[in-house]
C-alpha cells in the first residue's frame, strides 16, 4: 500500500532517476488497467444485482401477472411446458403425446422443459414468486395447495365448466384440484400413481399360498407366515415373504399410509386443523405395518435400504410379495434393450393383487399430478386447451398411461381394452376405487416432509431395534411427537392466516 | 463513550499538522477536550487520516469493498434481519417486509421444548461436534503419515502422490451414493471387509440406521479428506531446509528427535490452518448425510443428523425461514467463537513468534 502510494508522488521526487521513474510508471500502468478491470467487473455486479432486485421486487408487489411484462414475452402461440420425467425417455415421449394437438392446432407451438422431482419444488416456487414461470406446469398433488394459496396459479373454473371435474375424473383426486382452502378449481388431474401389490407366482405355487387368501390383513398376515415357514430359496438366497424400505427413502409417509386409512385411522381429523394420528385406530395399523418388520417378514436389513433397493430385490428375487407403483409392471414388461427387464426369471412369475383390506376399510395411498395454468401465462386460453387436451382427451390420457405406466386420471380411459384385456391391468383398474389422497391443506407440505419423514421414519429404527429394545411405549411416544409436532404446525400457520379456518369449516360443510 | 485513544500517536488536524499526546493521562476524556477537535485516533479517524493519505492505493481497493459489501455483507445482514422476522412459506413474496417478530424465533430454538424445530437439534449439535472432531483429528493424523511417507525418495513417487489426491477429487455427494453402497449390511464391501475377511466383529453390524451412522460419515468424510491435508503439509516439510536435519543428525539425534524437535514445532503453521478448515469445512458438512441416506429423502436419524441437515430441514422443508435465519446467525456466533479460540491458541504459530 505504502509502496504504490509512494509511487503516486514520484513524478514530484525531483532525486529520482529516470529509469526508476518509469518502472514505476509502469508499474502504476498496469495498476491503473488492472483496475480498470476491476471496476468494470464490480460494475457490471453492481448493475445486474440492483437489475434483478428491481425485477423481484416488481414481481413481488404488483402480483405476478403484472411482473411478467419484465421478463421475456413468449412469442406468437409458444407455450411453455414444465413436466417431470414421468416415463423413460420424457422429452421424446411428450412429443409424442402432444403430436395430435399440434395436428389439430398448428397455429401453437409448444416448448417442453423436463426438471427433475428433486430441483422441480424450488424451481416452481421460485417461478411463482417471479411471476417468470411456464404456461403450463404439471404439480404432484401435494403441491398443489400451496401454490394455489401462493396465487401463482390460474382459476380453472371456465374450463371446469367444459370439463367437469367431478363428474369425469376419479373422486379422489378432486381435493387437490380445489385445495380446501380456495375457492377455484386451480389444477386438473393429469394421471395418478397407486401402489398395487406384486408377488410372485412361482413362490406362493411353493408355500401352497392360494392368492385369492389374500383380502384381509388377516389372510395377507398368514400367507406371509406360511411363505416364512416355507423356507424358500431363490438363487441360493431365502425369499423374504415381504420387502419395504425403512427411513432412508422418499417413501416412509406413502408407505404407512394404507395401514393407517386400512385400520379406520387418519392423519388429519376431518376438519383438518388437528392430527389424529395417536388414535387408537392409526396406531393400531402403524403397529400392525411394524409387526412386519418385528417377526422378521420383512428382514431387518431392508429398514437400512430405500425403495430402489427393495425393488431391485424383488427383481432379483429375493422377495415374495412387495407393494409398488403400477410403474413398476412397464419395467418388468418391457425388453432389456428399452431398459427393462422382460426376459428374467421374476418377470415371467409374478402377479399383481388389490392390496388387502384392513379391518376398517380397503384404502391404497393414491399420489399423482396434475396440471396448472400460472397466472403469468402470457396466453392463458392457449395453455387452457392445452390442459383439456392432455386431461379431458381419453385417447390423450390413455397413450400417456402406456408410454409412462402411470394411471389415467379420468374415469372414461378405465374403458379401453387395454384395462380389460389385460389380467393385470384390470386389476389396476380395480384398485384405483380405493385410492386415497393426504388432506388437500395448505400446510400438508411441510407436515408430510419435515415432520411426518422424521417421526414414521424413527418407527422404523424402533421396530429395528437399532436404538435399543423395541416397545410399544416407545412407538406410541414417538406417534406423540408427531401429533405435537404436526399441531404446533398448524397452529402456527392459523396464527398466519386466521382466514383459513373459516375455508376450511366451509369446505368441510361442503363435503358433508 | 471512551474513545480508544490507544497510544501517544500524533493526533492529526484538518490542517494537517500533528499533535503528539504528550504523557496521556488516565482519564481520556479530558484528553480529548484538551485537545478540542474531534480527530481523536479512534479506529475510523485513523482510517479515514490513513485513506486521505493513500489515496490511490484505496482508490484501487475499492472495486474489492464494493464487492465484499454487494457480495458478502448484503447478504449476511439480510440473514441477521430476517432472523427477526415472521418469515413463512405464506410471506414469501414478502421477503424482507414480513411481519417483525422481535426475538420470537430465538425464544422458539432455544427455550420452547415442544417446538418441533427444536427437538432433535441437540442431537444435531452433538452429532455434529462429535464429527467435526473426528473428522478433523482423523485428517490430520492420516494426512500426516501419508505426507512423511511421500515425502521420502522412493520410486514412483510423483505417481504415488498423484493417485492418493484420488479420494480428493471425487465430489462430496459421489462420496455419499458410494459410501451408501459400501456400508449396507449384507451386500457391503465394509462389512465383507471386517466381518468376512477380518473376522472383527461375530455378528455383521448395520451402518446406516441406529448408533453406527456417526461412524458411517465420518470415515467416509476423512476418506476425502486426507489428501489435502497430506498436500498441505507436504507442501510444508518441504520448505523445512534439509540442513536443519543434517545438523540434527550430526547432533546425534535419532528419527523420532529430529521429528519431534524439528517436523513438529515447524509444522504447526500448517496444523493451525488445516485445524481451522477443518473446524469450519466439517461444521458445515451437509452433502455425505444428504446423499448416504436416501438421497435426500429421508430422515438421517437421531445419531446422523447433522446441524446442516437439521438447518435445511427447519428452513426449507418446514419452510420457516424466520427460524430458520435465527438458528443460522447462533451458528454463525458460535463459529466466531470458535474461531476466535483457534486464534487465541495459534497465535504465536501464525504471526512467527
Amino acid at each position: 500500500m505504502n509502496d504504490s502510494g509512494s509511487g503516486m508522488t514520484a513524478g514530484t521526487d525531483d532525486d529520482l532517476g529516470a529509469k526508476a521513474r518509469l518502472s514505476r510508471r509502469g508499474r502504476l500502468a498496469l495498476m491503473v488497467a488492472l483496475s480498470c478491470l476491476a471496476w468494470t467487473a464490480a460494475f457490471a455486479l453492481a448493475f445486474a444485482s440492483v437489475l434483478s432486485l428491481s425485477a423481484c421486487d416488481k414481481a413481488g408487489k404488483d402480483g405476478s401477472a403484472k411482473a411478467a411484462d419484465a421478463t421475456v414475452p413468449n412469442g406468437p402461440g409458444e407455450l411453455l411446458v414444465w413436466v417431470m420425467p414421468n416415463s423413460p425417455r420424457p422429452e421424446k415421449d411428450m412429443e409424442a403425446l402432444l403430436e395430435p394437438f399440434k395436428e389439430a392446432h398448428p397455429e401453437i407451438a409448444v416448448k417442453i422443459s423436463v426438471l427433475d422431482w428433486g430441483s422441480a419444488w424450488t424451481k416452481l416456487t421460485t417461478a411463482a414468486i417471479s411471476g417468470d414461470g411456464p404456461d403450463v406446469v404439471q404439480l404432484g398433488t401435494t403441491w398443489c395447495p400451496f401454490l394455489t394459496d401462493l396465487g401463482a396459479l390460474l382459476p380453472l373454473d371456465d374450463l371446469d365448466g367444459e370439463i367437469h371435474v367431478k363428474d369425469s375424473f376419479l373422486p379422489s383426486t378432486w381435493a387437490a384440484a380445489k385445495p380446501r382452502t380456495s375457492e377455484h378449481i386451480t389444477s386438473v388431474p393429469w394421471f395418478i400413481d397407486v401402489r398395487p401389490m406384486f408377488y410372485r407366482t412361482d413362490v406362493f405355487a411353493q408355500a401352497k399360498v392360494d392368492p385369492k387368501s389374500l383380502g384381509t390383513w388377516e389372510g395377507y398376515l398368514a400367507a406371509l407366515e406360511k411363505i416364512k415357514a416355507a423356507g424358500i430359496r431363490h438363487n441360493g438366497e431365502t425369499v423374504s415373504p415381504i420387502g419395504f424400505p425403512g427411513k432412508n427413502d422418499w417413501n416412509v409417509v406413502h408407505n404407512f399410509a394404507p395401514w393407517i386409512w386400512g385400520a379406520g385411522g387418519d392423519f388429519l381429523n376431518p376438519m383438518g386443523d388437528k392430527c389424529v394420528l395417536n388414535s387408537p385406530e392409526a396406531m393400531k395399523g402403524i403397529l400392525f405395518y411394524l409387526d412386519m418388520v418385528r417377526k422378521g417378514l420383512n428382514p431387518r436389513t431392508n429398514m437400512e435400504k430405500n425403495t430402489a433397493q427393495v425393488s431391485a430385490d424383488f427383481d432379483a428375487g429375493r422377495l415374495a410379495t412387495f407393494f409398488e407403483s403400477t410403474i413398476k409392471n412397464v419395467y418388468l414388461e418391457r425388453p432389456p434393450e428399452q431398459g427393462g427387464s422382460a426376459n428374467s426369471h421374476v418377470a415371467g412369475n409374478y402377479g399383481v393383487l388389490v392390496p388387502p383390506a384392513g379391518p376398517a376399510m380397503r384404502s391404497v395411498f393414491m399420489g399423482g399430478s396434475h396440471l396448472a395454468v400460472f397466472k403469468s401465462s402470457k396466453r392463458p386460453d392457449l395453455a387452457k386447451m392445452l390442459v383439456r387436451y392432455m386431461t379431458a382427451d381419453s385417447s390423450a390420457q390413455l397413450s400417456y398411461a402406456e408410454i409412462s405406466g402411470f394411471l389415467p386420471a379420468l374415469k372414461s380411459a378405465f374403458a379401453s381394452p387395454y384395462f380389460s384385456s389385460d389380467a393385470k391391468r384390470s386389476v389396476f383398474r380395480d384398485i384405483v376405487a380405493y385410492g386415497r389422497c393426504y388432506p388437500a391443506v395448505p400446510y400438508w407440505g411441510e407436515i408430510e416432509t419435515a415432520i411426518l419423514m422424521k417421526r414414521l421414519g424413527n418407527l422404523f429404527d424402533i421396530a429395528a431395534e437399532v436404538n435399543g429394545p423395541y416397545s410399544e411405549a416407545l412407538v406410541k411416544s414417538e406417534v406423540d411427537a408427531a401429533v405435537r409436532d404436526i399441531d404446533g404446525q398448524i397452529q402456527a400457520h392459523f396464527r398466519n392466516h386466521p382466514e383459513h379456518v373459516e375455508l376450511l369449516h366451509k369446505s368441510l360443510a361442503v363435503a358433508n | 463513550m471512551k474513545p480508544p485513544i490507544t497510544d501517544s500517536e500524533p493526533v492529526v488536524h484538518p490542517d494537517g499538522s500533528t499533535l503528539a499526546i504528550q504523557d496521556p493521562t488516565p482519564d481520556a476524556d479530558t484528553a480529548v477536550i484538551r485537545i478540542g477537535k474531534p480527530a481523536a485516533p479512534g479506529p475510523l479517524s485513523r482510517l479515514l487520516r490513513s485513506v486521505r493519505r493513500n489515496k490511490v492505493p484505496y482508490f484501487f481497493l475499492l472495486p474489492t469493498i464494493i464487492g465484499m459489501l454487494l457480495l458478502q455483507a448484503a447478504p449476511i445482514l439480510q440473514g441477521l434481519y430476517l432472523g427477526f422476522l415472521r418469515s413463512r412459506k405464506d410471506k414469501l413474496l414478502d421477503y424482507l417486509s414480513a411481519p417483525w417478530a422481535g426475538f420470537e424465533n430465538y425464544a422458539e430454538i432455544l427455550f420452547n421444548p415442544d417446538s418441533p424445530i427444536r427437538s432433535g437439534l441437540w442431537d444435531a449439535v452433538r452429532n455434529t461436534a462429535l464429527y467435526t472432531i473426528a473428522v478433523t483429528i482423523g485428517t490430520l493424523a492420516v494426512g500426516t503419515a501419508a505426507a512423511l511417507l511421500v515425502n521420502r525418495e522412493f520410486r514412483f513417487r510423483a505417481a504415488a502422490r498423484t493417485l492418493m489426491l484420488f479420494p480428493w477429487i471425487v465430489p462430496t455427494y459421489v462420496v455419499g451414493l458410494l459410501w451408501g453402497f459400501l456400508w449396507q449390511r449384507e451386500v457391503g464391501l465394509v462389512n465383507i471387509v471386517l466381518v468376512d475377511w477380518l473376522h472383527l466383529f461375530s455378528e455383521k453390524p448395520t451402518w446406516l440406521i441406529g448408533p453406527n451412522t456417526l461412524w458411517a460419515i465420518i470415515v467416509p468424510t476423512i476418506w476425502r479428506q486426507w489428501p489435502f491435508s497430506m498436500l498441505m503439509l507436504l507442501a510444508g516439510l518441504q520448505g523445512i531446509p534439509k540442513d536443519v536435519y543434517e545438523a540434527a543428525e550430526i547432533d546425534g539425534a535419532n528419527a523420532w528427535q529430529a521429528f519431534r524437535r524439528i517436523t513438529w514445532p515447524l509444522l504447526k503453521p500448517v496444523w493451525a490452518i488445516l485445524i481451522l478448515h477443518g473446524l469450519i469445512f466439517n461444521v458445515y458438512s451437509f452433502n455425505i448425510v444428504i446423499m448416504m441416506f436416501g438421497n435426500g429423502a429421508g430422515f438421517p436419524g437421531k445419531h446422523g443428523d447433522l446441524l446442516m441437515t437439521a438447518l435445511f430441514r427447519n428452513s426449507f422443508q418446514m419452510w420457516d425461514f424466520g427460524t430458520g435465519a435465527a438458528m443460522s446467525s447462533l451458528l454463525m456466533l458460535a463459529m466466531m467463537t470458535l474461531v476466535f479460540l483457534w486464534y487465541r491458541i495459534f497465535r504465536d504459530q501464525l504471526t512467527g513468534k
